[in-house]
């Protein structure tokens, strides 16, 4: 453990009820400040789990997203402020953070991810916590993070619906493997609440301090699926594929 | 035999409700059963079998276990089949 950061006294006394978690204790909390988070989009999913992150003291938040505040992003969008309509949504998200942990390093990258910077933004990062709305982007970024051997964190959302999985490069199931192509048909909007896109995101950093503080189990080769207007969990067993064209 | 099917997300929202018992005669695969669907629910047609075939980006379970597209795997009385269509994040 001598390779990880100590903790001073101010951070000791802020993080002091998480360490009491056990398993994670002043180790995993010097584990969290050591880390690296790739969060693509901090939008209704990526913003809380950011946010998440920043409150559970993880060290550097590597932020991707393009665009400025719509009235559209804000039932959801808990980073972004009606005062920011029309301005950059990546500087308003690494402002509300900074305003909750002054301590977490934030870098705001104000692209999203495409096929020219996602080796350098999955390159800058321990683990990545996926939240894009195209699955053209997820799959770069799933092929990237195989070819990098870094995790990733899989959060999706939809109407009253969840769905969150963790992946272990070459290890366990990863997105190509169950969709080896974008699917035809995708509608980027979609009916969702913003307490919907909340519960998902708190998972998905749930998922991520687990990862990082190795405790308890993640979704490893597990699709986790909420039906939050029944109030149904259920976790299905999925597989790699030994033919899949990025990691089989 | 029945067969009692639960849909999530967008196939929820087509069919208009969480689950559906589909009767099925002889020994039905889950292709036949999604073909069903289809013809019960004109729109899953496109999300569920485009080309006419099982779509690759959709989940399909059995219990709670993955079955692959093209396996044409047996259905048994009284399983439970899980559609889960693939979602993600969202933004205008």
């Amino acid at each position: 453990m001598s390779e990880l950061p100590e903790l001073t006294s101010e951070e000791r006394a802020t993080y002091e009820w998480q360490m009491w978690v056990p398993g994670l204790g002043e180790d995993g909390q010097r584990k969290l400040k050591a880390a690296s988070v790739l969060v693509t989009r901090v939008g209704g999913l990526g913003g809380q789990v950011a946010y998440q992150l920043a409150a559970a003291g993880v060290g550097r938040l590597i932020l991707a997203h393009a665009g400025a505040i719509k009235p559209s992003d804000l039932n959801r969008q808990l980073l972004m402020t009606h005062e920011g309509l029309g301005q950059s949504r990546i500087e308003s998200a690494a402002k509300r953070l900074k305003e909750l942990n002054p301590r977490v390093e934030v870098v705001a990258v104000p692209e999203n991810v495409t096929s020219e910077n996602v080796a350098r933004l999955v390159g800058l990062a321990d683990l990545v916590v996926d939240c894009v709305p195209l699955f053209t982007e997820r799959l770069l970024l799933n092929e990237q993070a195989v070819r990098q051997n870094k995790p990733i964190v899989e959060c999706a959302m939809y109407e009253l619906s969840v769905q969150v999985t963790t992946i272990i490069p070459c290890r366990t199931a990863c997105l190509a493997c169950r969709m080896p192509e974008p699917p035809p048909e995708w509608n980027r909007e979609f009916p969702v609440i913003g307490a919907v896109s909340g519960v998902a995101g708190c998972l998905g950093a749930i998922e991520a301090i687990k990862l990082i503080c190795g405790i308890g189990e993640p979704l490893l080769d597990r699709l986790l699926t909420i039906d939050l207007r029944e109030m149904r969990m259920q976790t299905i067993h999925i597989e790699r594929n030994p033919h899949c064209h990025v990691c089989g | 035999m029945n067969i009692t099917v639960e849909y999530f997300a967008q196939a929820r929202m087509i069919a208009a409700s969480a689950t559906e018992t589909v009767s099925l005669d002889g020994l039905p695969t889950l292709d036949d059963l999604v073909q069903e669907l289809a013809h019960r629910h004109p729109h899953l047609a496109s999300l569920l079998l485009p080309g006419g075939q099982l779509s690759h980006s959709v989940l399909f379970a059995i219990g709670e276990r993955q079955v692959w597209p093209g396996e044409n795997v047996a259905l048994n009385d009284g399983d439970h089949v899980l559609i889960v269509p693939p979602i993600s994040g969202g933004e205008r």
